[in-house]
């Protein structure tokens, strides 16, 4: 049942901004995360390829919305980006700078402006803070914390922003349902006014109708505020509801890249074809008629370096139509369909379908 | 397709279950009363707290009495009153007729067992067969739930297999033993889409195959969608509407299923539709509700509601909900028969 | 807005409750924590009060009635005291118990104190004179029994030998008892006799502590010197005193319950003390360790499980016997060992926090490394970090014990500090027929060190995280 308008417009295709230059550019990167073995001199002995060449753009006021499954590397992309951990090769640009290379009061100086929401209600706060402190935190960090009457107005009014009665100022996390918790969370990431907003699967872990919430509430300040934001989930059809544009990402790389209604109308990689078919409909008329693709097999392990395309051991089209095994032999690049240079696809028989 | 006129397989009727916790009483089902048919698949949808869980665990008396306890109600499978079985003989129900699996499959499968052990020593619980037979029989399971090699794979350790695959050994493990029923409790929650696809068509594809009854429980209502022939819907330990899902999905009755399905997100949705969140928390159970529990969330709320306990009633044309009201196209009507006017 | 303005059910309190606070309320409800609680909050209130309380009892845990030597617990007798250097004017040199007192009267045996001086000249008596007396005789007989004369010197000190028969008669040679001596010379003989049945009172008369006269048997004297032994009865202001043992007295004939207070005071400060250092040390080593990660945290355990290898035991008795046995070194020496384990598991727990999101947030917040350590990561470690504490210090206490017992005891102001072990090994060598002396020190150790046992173990389950916070 569709309620009165509340004022949660959703986004429109096209941002006023669509043209204007990006916030922040990611170029090729790379995350690898090494395993050692031995006991007293470590040598390597195998590598965890979690994010093999990720490239995307982010302009202001725009969502992006990055979807894969488990062990796809979204979330490992998020924090390679937000330098949580530094990046095995690659190029952040941010403002002009390369984050890659900035480390210490630099970097921390370029913080403010990219935050981050995180998905576990119960472990992104710490449990033995008040409510006051977590928000106040990062105000403090930057200088930015008044003190007394005052401190206590600027985490107010924040705590008003997201949604929270500001009398449960005092309280610990522990006293707050789940979704109180992750507003909290989106407190605390607006306190240094940031551009940019990585929301790592920021409703995954609520109850559904307790979602529907979080994202009005993510929509709403975008729209008040003019923020950017990442958006990672695996829950397509809410990225879908929040989404400028959406990458799909399979094993460390973007396969597909497009605005939202291209990529819903128009897929055209074989795994995000398999991705949108799983995902369920409520309602049964369509779910009997649909026919899916089933992928066969499992996730391939992120450890192993292939030449050709990663998905080419599950993928139906290759078995149709790759007579001489290219897919096997020749990685396929990121690149732009023929009539929309915006909607990019990973895929050498992408248009055989 | 449900079959009606056969005997049920399963039926609750009126099931009360309480804990008692450091906080107090806690109601976590007040009256609860479903059917589920032979070779039907029931879905039993809800958020968190709402109860089907610990509802379907107390068929197979898996809650903890101390500190839960049944209250009143009774469970009759096949007739025959689950709730006063002694426990020798409810432990040859629980996975020989009546099988159940869970959310995360590391509840059933012991880390440090092969898995041919561990379905093996199902088969041979619940039957009479050797060792060598039971051996053959998992392998069949498996090889059912779509394992590759299963021959070759039988031997290993639940640890060595992915999460999907791991599910499809628990789900081969509560088959092996060919029940009547199966209740699954979220089992693809966890699990990536396309994993999920994979499991639900095998769940699907082994109801069909063996005719066996399915109560499916989760808070994905398109899951149920795809899934089941009927469909109950609970709220704070209570069903608030149950009707085919055709008709549940076209023509919700209970504010709680409308307003659920519109704060849910859809692929399909057009452009603009404005995601409605139910305002506010669910209950917290500490007392047997009195009056209607949705009532502090419900937009449509009248003083009655806050007064006396809607019943689960059936309207003119027989689908049951408990509001004191109905809606169709947005317009509020009253809850026609059945309940007060 | 959702939330702002609906109740959501939850109380409307201002203040949040912490999780010390709902771990408190968890702990109030375990009978068994809370009994050892109490148990170990009266032992360490007694034991720091050791003092008055051995003001009450009237003794001290170093003064030894020796003439009573070892007696069974609720032994009474009068309170024997030396009484030396009581001078008129001066501040009362006796116990606490008797300085509020305006008058004490010290009965003492009755002695008699006869002394004769002796010359003689070329070997042949001259005179006898009796000194406390003045006037000569011609001879004098000395019996024997124990009423013996013994030579003095010129400041009254007894020298020499103790005569017992001698007859001494003017102008007789000196006989042979009094051994080689000059041609002529003198010698003074003192003889003590108990009077039977005889009482000499003294009275101090005190004002506010301060010695204002002195009686003799009535007679003012300056100063008085009497020797425990002799006193029978002590009265202050007309009430007898008299000392009564609770449970017992040891070989040298201290008080056995003063002197486990005093016992405990050492091992219960030595417990609190070496598990400080340990706390200080691990949990900061831990936590560098943990939160470093990688080459560093590999390096810094490394070197725990080195120290692990070394028999600590041995460390300790060397570390003791080396560098001296003053109380400072048993501190360090005993919590020089506790550390490795605490800094194990706070490094276990630290590495499993940093895992925790709100870590990546305080970065993502801008906080320092070190700020992240000591405001978020370990206060998350406190929960186990107090249970690992309270389960340490009775180890320690152990510890200490077992080093007692092989005699390994610390001295500090030359004397030999007694701690439970101690005294326990003091009730093992006293064999059974005096029980009381090894019953007794052992119950308040084990009463003790299982209260705090019990105590760590309900705070283990008050602290449990499952509980924790989940609604």
């Amino acid at each position: 049942m569709s309620g009165p308008n509340n004022g949660h417009g959703a986004p429109s295709a096209t941002p006023a901004s669509e043209h204007s230059e990006p916030l922040l550019e990611v170029k090729d990167l790379h995350m690898h995360f090494p395993v050692y073995e031995g006991i007293v001199f470590q040598r390597e002995v195998s590598r965890i390829r979690a994010v093999n060449g990720v490239s995307f753009d982010l302009r202001p006021g725009e969502t992006l919305g990055l979807v894969g499954e488990s062990g796809c590397g979204k979330s490992t992309t998020a924090r390679a980006t937000l330098q949580l951990h530094k990046p095995t090769s690659g190029q952040v640009l941010f403002d002009g700078r390369d984050l890659c290379q900035l480390h210490g009061a630099e970097l921390r100086a370029v913080r403010r402006d990219l935050q981050m929401i995180f998905q576990d209600p119960y472990a992104s706060l710490d449990p033995r803070w008040t409510v006051a402190s977590i928000i106040a935190e990062p105000l403090r960090n930057y200088g930015l914390a008044r003190s007394g009457h005052e401190l206590r107005e600027q985490i107010s009014e924040l705590m008003l922003t997201v949604g929270l009665n500001p009398s449960f100022i005092g309280r610990y996390p522990h006293e707050f349902s789940g979704g109180q918790r992750q507003r909290i969370g989106v407190a605390r990431a607006l306190a240094l006014e940031p551009k940019v907003i990585f929301c790592d699967e920021p409703v995954s872990a609520l109850d559904v109708s307790v979602q529907a919430q979080i994202v009005n509430l993510l929509q709403e300040l975008q729209e008040r505020l003019g923020l950017a934001y990442v958006f990672i989930a695996h829950d397509i059809a809410v990225v879908r509801h929040l989404s400028h544009r959406v990458a799909i990402m399979y094993l460390g790389r973007i396969v597909e890249i497009a605005d939202r209604d291209s990529i819903y109308g128009e897929t055209r990689h074989p795994y995000s074809k398999a991705l949108l078919g799983a995902v369920p409909i409520p309602d049964p008329k369509i779910e009997r008629k649909r026919e899916r693709i089933l992928l066969e097999g499992n996730l391939p392990s992120p450890g192993d370096a292939r030449e050709g395309c990663d998905f080419a051991s599950r993928c139906a089209l290759r078995k149709r139509v790759d007579s001489d095994d290219r897919c096997h032999t020749e990685r396929p690049q990121l690149l732009p369909l023929a009539g929309d240079p915006t909607h990019k696809v990973a895929c050498h028989y992408h248009d055989q379908d | 397709m449900s079959e009606q006129g056969a005997q049920p397989v399963l039926e609750l009727d009126d099931l009360h279950v309480r804990f008692k916790t450091d906080g107090g009483l806690v109601h976590a089902v007040n009256g609860v009363s479903y059917v589920v048919n032979e070779g039907e698949a029931l879905g039993v949808v809800g958020e968190s707290g709402c109860g089907k869980s610990v509802t379907n665990m107390t068929v197979l008396r898996l809650i903890p009495t101390p500190p839960g306890e049944v209250s009143s109600g009774r469970i009759n499978y096949r007739g025959t009153n689950l709730l006063e079985l002694s426990a020798k003989e409810i432990r040859k129900v629980r996975g020989g007729k009546i099988a159940m699996i869970f959310q995360d499959p590391m509840t059933c499968l012991n880390p440090f067992l092969r898995i041919s052990k561990q379905l093996t020593e199902a088969i041979l619980l619940h039957s009479d067969m050797t060792p060598e037979q039971a051996r053959q029989r998992a392998i069949e399971e498996l090889d059912r739930v779509g394992i590759p090699d299963p021959a070759g794979r039988i031997d290993s350790y639940p640890h060595e297999f992915s999460g999907g695959m791991r599910q499809r050994v628990m789900i081969a493990m509560a088959l092996c033993t060919d029940p009547d029923l199966l209740i699954a409790d979220e089992p693809t929650t966890a699990l990536d889409v396309t994993i999920q696809a994979q499991i639900l068509d095998v769940l699907r594809r082994l109801q069909a195959e063996k005719g066996m009854s399915l109560v499916l429980i989760t808070h994905d209502l398109a899951v149920v969608a795809g899934m089941c022939s009927r469909v109950v819907v609970m709220y704070a330990g209570r069903i608030v509407e149950e009707a085919p899902v055709d008709d549940l999905f076209a023509d919700p009755r209970h504010p709680y299923t409308s307003a659920l399905l519109a704060s849910v997100p859809r692929l399909d949705d057009p452009l603009g539709r404005h995601l409605n969140p139910i305002e506010g928390l669910p209950p917290k159970l500490a007392e047997e509700p009195t009056s209607c529990a949705f009532a502090p969330r419900c937009p449509h709320a009248e003083d009655r509601c806050r007064r006396e306990l809607p019943p689960l009633a059936p309207d003119a044309d027989g689908r049951l909900h408990a509001c004191f009201f109905r809606f169709k196209d947005g317009e509020k009507l009253p809850h026609t028969d059945g309940g007060q006017a | 807005m959702s939330d702002a303005t609906n109740s959501e059910g939850t109380q409307e309190i201002e203040q949040g409750v912490s999780l010390y606070a709902d771990a408190w309320r968890r702990l109030k409800k375990n009978k068994m924590a809370m009994t050892s609680v109490v148990i170990i909050t009266v032992m360490g209130a007694l034991c720091t009060l050791a003092g008055p309380v051995a003001d009450w009892v009237g003794v001290s845990p170093t003064y030894g009635f020796r003439w009573i030597r070892a007696q069974a617990p609720g032994f009474t007798h009068v309170d024997t005291l030396n009484l030396s250097g009581l001078t008129v004017g001066s501040e009362a040199n006796v116990r606490e118990r008797y300085k509020g007192a305006s008058e004490v009267v010290f009965e003492t045996v009755d002695r008699e104190i006869k002394e004769f001086r002796l010359t003689w000249r070329r070997k042949k008596v001259k005179s006898i004179s009796m000194t406390l007396g003045a006037k000569p005789v011609d001879e004098l007989q000395i019996e024997g029994g124990d009423v013996y004369w013994q030579e003095i010197d010129a400041d009254g000190k007894p020298i020499g030998e103790k005569i017992f028969d001698a007859a001494l008669k003017k102008k007789d040679p000196l006989p042979e008892v009094f051994g080689e001596r000059e041609r002529s010379g003198v010698i003074v003989f003192r003889q003590v006799r108990e009077v039977p049945d005889g009482v000499r009172a003294y009275t101090v008369k005190l004002d506010d502590g301060q010695v204002t006269s002195l009686l003799d048997n009535g007679e003012p004297i300056e100063e008085i010197e009497i020797e425990g032994r002799i006193v029978k009865r002590v009265l202050a202001d007309g009430v007898e005193q008299t000392i009564t043992h609770p449970l017992g007295t040891d070989l040298s004939g201290r008080d056995l319950f003063v002197r486990i207070l005093y016992g405990g005071r050492i091992s219960l400060l030595v417990g609190l003390v070496a598990t400080f250092v340990s706390l200080l040390i691990g949990v900061v080593y831990g936590a560098i360790s943990g939160y470093a990660g990688g080459r560093v945290d590999a390096l810094l355990m490394a070197i725990v499980d080195i120290l692990y290898g070394i028999p600590y035991m041995f460390l300790v008795i060397l570390l003791l016997v080396n560098f001296g046995q003053s109380i400072l070194m048993l501190f360090f020496a005993l919590g020089a060992v506790q550390w490795l384990t605490m800094a194990r598991i706070v490094r276990g727990q630290v590495l499993s926090l940093k895992q925790k999101e709100f870590v990546e947030a305080a970065r993502m917040s801008g906080s320092s490394p070190a700020s992240i350590m000591f405001k978020h990561l370990i206060p998350n470690t406190l929960g186990i970090v107090v249970v690992y504490t309270t389960l340490t210090v009775p180890a320690v206490i152990l510890q200490e014990s077992f080093l007692a017992f092989i005699g390994l005891t610390v001295e500090w102001e030359g004397q030999s500090l007694d701690s439970w072990g101690a005294l326990v090994k003091a009730g093992s060598d006293a064999g059974l027929t005096r029980s009381w002396l090894l019953v007794w020190p052992s119950l308040a150790m084990a009463v003790t060190l299982f209260g705090m046992n019990f105590l760590g173990d309900g705070l283990r389950d008050a602290f449990d995280p499952q509980q924790r916070g989940r609604t």
